[in-house]
């Protein structure tokens, strides 16, 4: 089984699902639509790169395969995926890291106020 | 959100279906549906959202993504568990993939080659030329010597038995001999025999000659064929002789006479004028086991009597020699057991038959027994010729590309070297180099598999006699890959390990050239291209000689005469109607206008005009075994149709029948040969023949082409057809016609005229004597022409090296030249020093050619006719041709060397 601190740190564009996930359960359109949302349009993921990164973190039990959310009308929606408990605990430690990094670079007035 | 309302989904959905194989296969299994779900809905809102553009933009973009996401997911090095380790690492996948530096050098490597076109076409075509050559031999000479019979299963296990006799052709064995093979033989699983004959087969009122086949019941069991429709031949087919007519059908005569319909089996052909029924149709491709004929009927042994009209039933005669048996080794027999058992049996029928008693049997490899010992050795011969020099070929094209790749790795230098300072690894960069010779191979490969089916498919198609199965075959395929490896390998290595070797300081420094150490391989390389190129111009000297020698040949008669053969026994005749016939042939022919003179010969000079057999001398009693003479049954007034002159008495006359005195007519090979055995002159000799009473000979005329273009004249004796009238040989016979006016325009009104007698009498030899003897020497005149091109492939290739190299001396010295020529020194002597190098090297290449070439005379020793294989015309003549041309390719460096600017000179580099 493997630790939370063995998994960071993460791709940006992990990071970005896994918190998308962390939210609410979604099939893969879904994902690739919060994403776009959440980041402001900066981050578009197509299908295509989307699924490897889905594949990556499936791997890696940070994600898992659940049931579809009742009133899907798509008979091929078979799943969604929703964040694993590991999952939310590398996210928790990446953000802790990224946290520091950030501290550490107001220290030097590198990065912008809180 | 109905998806039907967007255009082109279904075409999208395609694309995307199509662009995710770019993923590996598990990946597509996983996610390949739910990725069609996800682009279908990303395209319903992109449509919604911004119309059409909106849906092409995503489209486009979903495909790039897949396309480019697969690829990688494919390259990279897929993790099975999260990567270990207590650092943090940077973004990018920290193992570098093990193929990505191999990838790299390709994609280099083919970028390189890219900016290059001419360079790389050049090479390419070069390469595909050499390797293509070869894979076609290679496909010919398999197909011939290892897998000569399409259609028959396991054939590793067969054999052939070979009967050595001192009569009748070599090979060929007793069908009762072979009766007690069958049943005492216990190593084997199956014997079987066969005999090829030609048969006049007629079904709805067209009659032609057709290629049979007499085979025994076992014939398909042994050989594991089975009928695409009906049956074969079984054992229930070959009991009582002459008492079973049924035939099988080649899958090419069910498809030409009877357009594949599935009512030939059953219906009726008839044979020799014998009603058969038609019993199954074999395999598509499957012809049989005698490689110069492909059988398009096959019938039971049984049906000797009918095959062979006028022979009666030899199938219980010991003493007749006529078949080819085969076998199949039973499970678990080596061959020598076989051989062991056979050679017990063998000694077996020796002591109990008197007529088997100077047998030999003999078994052979079921490749051997495809085709008469002395074709195949020919072929073997034929074939180790043809893998030199296509291997030659293929040396010099290699050497040519490993030239110019030399010649690039030195102009790189500068770039290398900046590569090693920058801590590329001295293996990296031979990686690298390798990478762009094997690219160049691959692609010279893959050209030349095209090449060489090209070339086998041509071979197969010109008449040389004999038809084989080609086309490129796995094994063929596998042979050219490891071929173009090789050669990648080869032309690639040495200018890699060069190029590695560099010092890295001093050729930064100087920007300049790996200047001495190039110059010392490439000569080195010219000069072996130049030796190759010796060796085959002086192998296709020798064999354009040969061909100008045999064309050139005297024949000893004159050829402008029409052909037209016919057997009439074979239709049914009796040997009276036969003979009515023939009469009634040479009237009709007599009397056409513009006709000179008619005659008829049994069989026309040829390969087929082998009728050896012995006679005996009154008088005389031999040594060791009565002479051998060639038999020719001929008409009245042969000769002089012929114009073989009448050397000694006279010609055959129409009054020379069964009724008068027995004659015969002897050449003068044969009046020799008499007075060397008996001291008494050959005319007035009595002979006996065929077991005939004495025959008198009552002339003798000149020598003339018998069997072989090129054969040394054989005791030739000529018997009169009408004094054999009543036998069954006087049946198939070759009416001639010597007319007015060109042979061509005669063949016609003779063939109407036999028309006219029997129109349901099928044909042969139509055509003139002169065709024939051209085709004669279709093999020789191949055998040139493909030499001779390779030879002038070679010497182009030699001459592009030479002149390389040439240009690159004159292009290195400029500089210095260019000092020279400042301070007022002569251009010439740039010229004489270009002229110097080109001789030295032509001449060493000379030396090594020359003994090269004459290496290989053993081997081509066989092939030649008048023509030592170390003829000094042919080797002085190709010294003239290299020295010659190679002053013209030195000619162009030499003359840019006395133009040189010496400012620009000395300006460059």
């Amino acid at each position: 089984m493997s630790e939370p601190q063995d998994l960071i740190p993460l791709r940006p564009v992990d990071l970005q699902i896994l918190l998308v996930l962390a939210n609410a359960n979604l099939h893969g359109y879904g994902v690739m639509k919060a994403v776009r949302e959440e980041s402001g349009g900066r981050v578009g993921l197509e299908v295509g790169s989307l699924y490897r990164v889905i594949n990556r973190l499936l791997d890696s039990d940070l994600i898992e395969q659940v049931a579809p959310a009742a009133g899907s009308d798509d008979p091929r929606r078979k799943h969604d995926y929703a964040i694993t408990e590991l999952g939310r605990a590398t996210v928790r430690a990446e953000s802790e890291r990224l946290a520091q990094v950030l501290a550490t670079a107001r220290a030097r007035d590198l990065a912008g106020r809180a | 959100m109905s998806d039907l309302r967007v255009p082109g989904l279904t075409l999208a959905a395609h694309l995307l279906r199509s662009a995710t194989l770019a993923y590996p296969l598990a990946f597509r299994r996983r996610f390949a549906s739910e990725m069609q779900c996800a682009f279908q809905e990303r395209c319903s809102d992109a449509w919604r959202d911004r119309g059409s553009r909106g849906l092409a933009a995503a489209v486009s973009r979903t495909i790039l993504d897949v396309l480019r996401a697969g690829l990688g997911e494919r390259l990279e090095h897929r993790r099975t568990a999260p990567a270990p380790g207590p650092h943090l690492r940077p973004d990018p996948p920290d193992r570098v993939p093990m193929f990505s530096s191999t990838l790299q050098d390709i994609r280099f490597a083919a970028r390189l080659l890219r900016k290059n076109p001419g360079f790389t076409l050049v090479a390419v075509l070069t390469l595909a030329l050499g390797i293509g050559a070869n894979t076609a031999i290679f496909t010919l000479v398999d197909s011939l010597l290892g897998r000569p019979l399409p259609g028959i299963e396991d054939s590793d296990s067969l054999f052939a038995l070979y009967t050595a006799d001192s009569g009748g052709s070599p090979g060929v064995s007793s069908i009762v001999d072979f009766r007690d093979f069958e049943e005492q033989l216990d190593t084997v699983s199956g014997v079987a025999a066969y005999k090829p004959r030609g048969a006049n087969v007629s079904n709805g009122g067209v009659t032609e000659q057709l290629s049979s086949m007499m085979v025994t019941g076992s014939y398909f069991e042994v050989l594991g064929v089975a009928a695409v429709l009906g049956r074969t031949i079984g054992l229930e087919d070959d009991i009582e002789p002459d008492g079973h007519p049924v035939g099988l059908i080649s899958y090419g005569l069910w498809q030409r006479r009877f357009a594949g319909d599935p009512d030939a089996v059953g219906s009726e052909l008839r044979v020799n004028g014998r009603a058969f029924t038609i019993i199954g149709v074999t395999p598509r491709g499957f012809r049989g086991t005698w490689l110069e004929s492909g059988p398009d009927l096959f019938v039971p042994m049984a049906m000797q009597p009918t095959m062979m009209p006028g022979n009666g039933n030899l199938l219980e005669r010991r003493g007749w020699g006529g078949v080819l048996v085969l076998g199949r080794r039973a499970e678990g027999q080596s061959v020598e057991a076989v051989r062991a058992e056979i050679e017990t049996v063998g000694a077996w029928l020796r002591t109990t038959f008197r007529v088997a008693q100077g047998r030999d049997y003999q078994v052979v490899s079921f490749a051997e027994g495809t085709m008469a010992p002395q074709a195949r050795t020919m072929v073997v011969q034929l074939s180790a010729l043809l893998f030199i020099v296509a291997g030659l070929v293929l040396l010099i094209a290699c050497v040519n590309v490993a030239n110019l790749l030399l010649a690039r790795a030195a102009r790189r230098t500068r770039e290398i070297a900046v590569r090693q300072a920058l801590g590329a690894g001295r293996r990296r960069i031979v990686n690298q180099l390798m990478a762009e010779s094997l690219l160049l191979s691959g692609l010279g490969g893959v050209v030349g598999i095209g090449v060489g089916a090209f070339l086998a498919r041509a071979v197969g198609q010109l008449p040389v006699g004999l038809t084989m199965a080609t086309g490129i075959d796995q094994r063929a395929l596998l042979f050219c890959a490891g071929v173009t490896l090789l050669t990648g390998l080869a032309f690639g290595l040495v200018p890699a390990r060069r190029a590695a070797q560099i010092d890295v300081n001093s050729r930064l420094r100087d920007g300049g050239q790996n200047v001495s150490a190039r110059g010392g391989l490439s000569s080195g390389l010219v000069v072996v291209q130049v030796a190759i190129s010796v060796v085959l111009l002086v192998t296709a000297g020798l064999f354009v000689r040969t061909l100008a020698n045999l064309s050139r040949l005297d024949l000893g008669f004159d050829p402008a005469v029409a052909t037209v053969g016919t057997d009439p026994g074979l239709q049914g005749y009796s040997t009276a109607e036969t003979a009515q016939f023939y009469a009634a042939a040479r009237e009709r022919l007599a009397a056409l206008p513009g006709v000179q003179r008619v005659s008829y010969v049994n069989a026309l000079p040829g390969p087929e005009n082998d009728g050896e057999d012995t006679f005996s001398i009154d008088g005389y009693a031999p040594a060791d075994g009565n002479p051998v003479a060639l038999f020719s049954l001929v008409g009245p007034d042969y000769f002089e149709l012929l114009r073989i002159p009448i050397v000694e008495g006279r010609g055959l006359l129409v009054t020379d029948t069964e009724g008068t005195q027995g004659v015969v007519v002897i050449n003068q090979a044969g009046a020799d040969r008499l007075e060397q055995l008996t001291g008494r002159p050959g005319l007035g000799a009595r002979l006996s023949v065929f077991g005939s009473p004495w025959v008198e000979v009552v002339g003798v005329v000149a020598n003339s082409v018998t069997s072989g273009v090129a054969d040394a004249p054989r005791t030739t004796l000529y018997v009169p057809q009408q004094q054999l009238a009543s036998t069954p040989f006087a049946s198939r016979m070759t009416l001639l016609v010597r007319a007015d006016g060109e042979p061509a325009t005669m063949v016609e009104e003779v063939r109407n005229v036999v028309r006219s007698i029997d129109p349901a009498l099928p044909v042969f030899n139509v055509g003139t004597l002169e065709t024939r003897m051209a085709s004669a020497l279709a093999q020789e005149r191949l055998t040139a022409v493909a030499i001779g091109a390779a030879a002038l492939l070679a010497l182009a290739l030699a001459l592009v090296g030479l002149y390389g190299i040439l240009a690159y001396t004159v292009s290195r010295r400029a500089a210095e030249l260019g000092v020279r020529m400042a301070l007022g020194a002569d251009a010439s002597h740039l010229v004489r020093m270009v002229l110097r190098q080109a001789s030295a090297l032509v001449v060493l290449g000379l030396v090594f050619g020359l003994a090269g070439a004459a290496a290989l005379a053993g081997l081509v020793e066989g092939f030649l006719f008048d023509v030592a294989a170390l003829d000094v015309a042919t080797y002085v003549g190709v010294l003239a041709l290299m020295f010659a041309v190679s002053l013209a390719a030195a000619w162009v460096p030499a003359r840019r060397a006395t133009s040189l600017d010496p400012v620009r000179a000395l300006r460059s580099e």
